[in-house]
């Protein structure tokens, strides 16, 4: 994990090997990085939510192994924007389709309404863009009181 | 940091079978919870409660889980009750819609009629 004090907003990046065992870390950083920004205690678990729903559309689909998982909270003036990103390997054309080798678990094919629905009907303003990488990636944004807890 | 441990007990109470759960659900894991329901749907169970009450956090691809198994328990023409529903999980359901969907219950007595 680290974190951007040197200028501009603070920000907060974490990131893991894109794999469902690490969805769990996630939610972890995510949940404390809320509470810590001065996000309430419901908004932090519906980031915890958001986020675990955005690391499973993000890892779905794609080779379970190549590449990284990228998480960055950014404190703005009433929230804290969070931004999940799958990044391709180092060297790659982050444009170019990723392999798609690995389905869903067995018993998950028919996977209910979820998934960015439910980051979005969590948080209104999600959206999906590409982050500073060019990775395609899910953003939404965390209401917090105005200022930061020491 | 290792994989979440999903906690999973078994007991039968008449002509109920009882899963208590405990632990976080999400991507890494629900296949396990899915696998548990349909084996005891498979081996002479077809009423099932699910005990939810340790449940610390659930994402929809448990919910994914929970429709799968239900699918298959109906076809058999069993029961699938949700007991002892955290709020975390009741929110993702109305999210979701399908609060519905699930047959739920406070406890799992009140669930198989103790």
């Amino acid at each position: 994990m680290t974190r951007d004090i040197t200028s501009g907003p603070v920000r907060f990046t974490l990131e893991v090997k894109p794999i469902p065992d690490r969805i769990a870390t996630v939610r972890v950083f995510v949940g404390a990085v809320a509470r810590q920004m001065g996000c309430s205690e419901e908004d932090a678990e519906d980031a915890r939510l958001a986020a675990s729903e955005a690391c499973a559309v993000a890892m779905v689909g794609s080779d379970a192994q190549s590449g990284s998982l990228s998480v960055t909270a950014e404190r703005t003036d009433h929230a804290v924007r969070f931004t999940i990103a799958r990044r391709p390997p180092q060297g790659s054309d982050p444009g170019a389709p990723g392999p798609t080798t690995s389905d869903p678990p067995p018993g998950l094919a028919e996977v209910v309404p979820g998934g960015l629905d439910v980051v979005r009907a969590l948080f209104a303003d999600t959206e999906t863009v590409a982050d500073s990488s060019g990775a395609a990636a899910v953003s939404f944004g965390v209401p917090a009181t105005p200022e930061i807890r020491s | 940091m290792r994989a979440i441990e999903l906690v999973l007990e078994t007991e039968t109470r008449g002509s109920w079978a009882v899963l208590s759960i405990g632990g976080e659900v999400d991507l890494s894991n629900a296949f396990k919870l899915s696998d548990a329901l349909l084996d005891l749907a498979d081996n002479g169970h077809p009423r099932v409660v699910l005990n939810l009450a340790d449940i610390t956090f659930m994402d929809s691809t448990g919910l994914g889980a929970l429709v799968t198994s239900l699918k298959k328990i109906k076809e058999k023409q069993g029961t699938l009750v949700l007991a002892a529903v955290p709020q975390q999980v009741e929110r993702l359901l109305d999210i979701t819609g399908l609060s519905e969907v699930f047959a739920t219950s406070e406890t799992v007595d009140d669930a198989v009629g103790a």
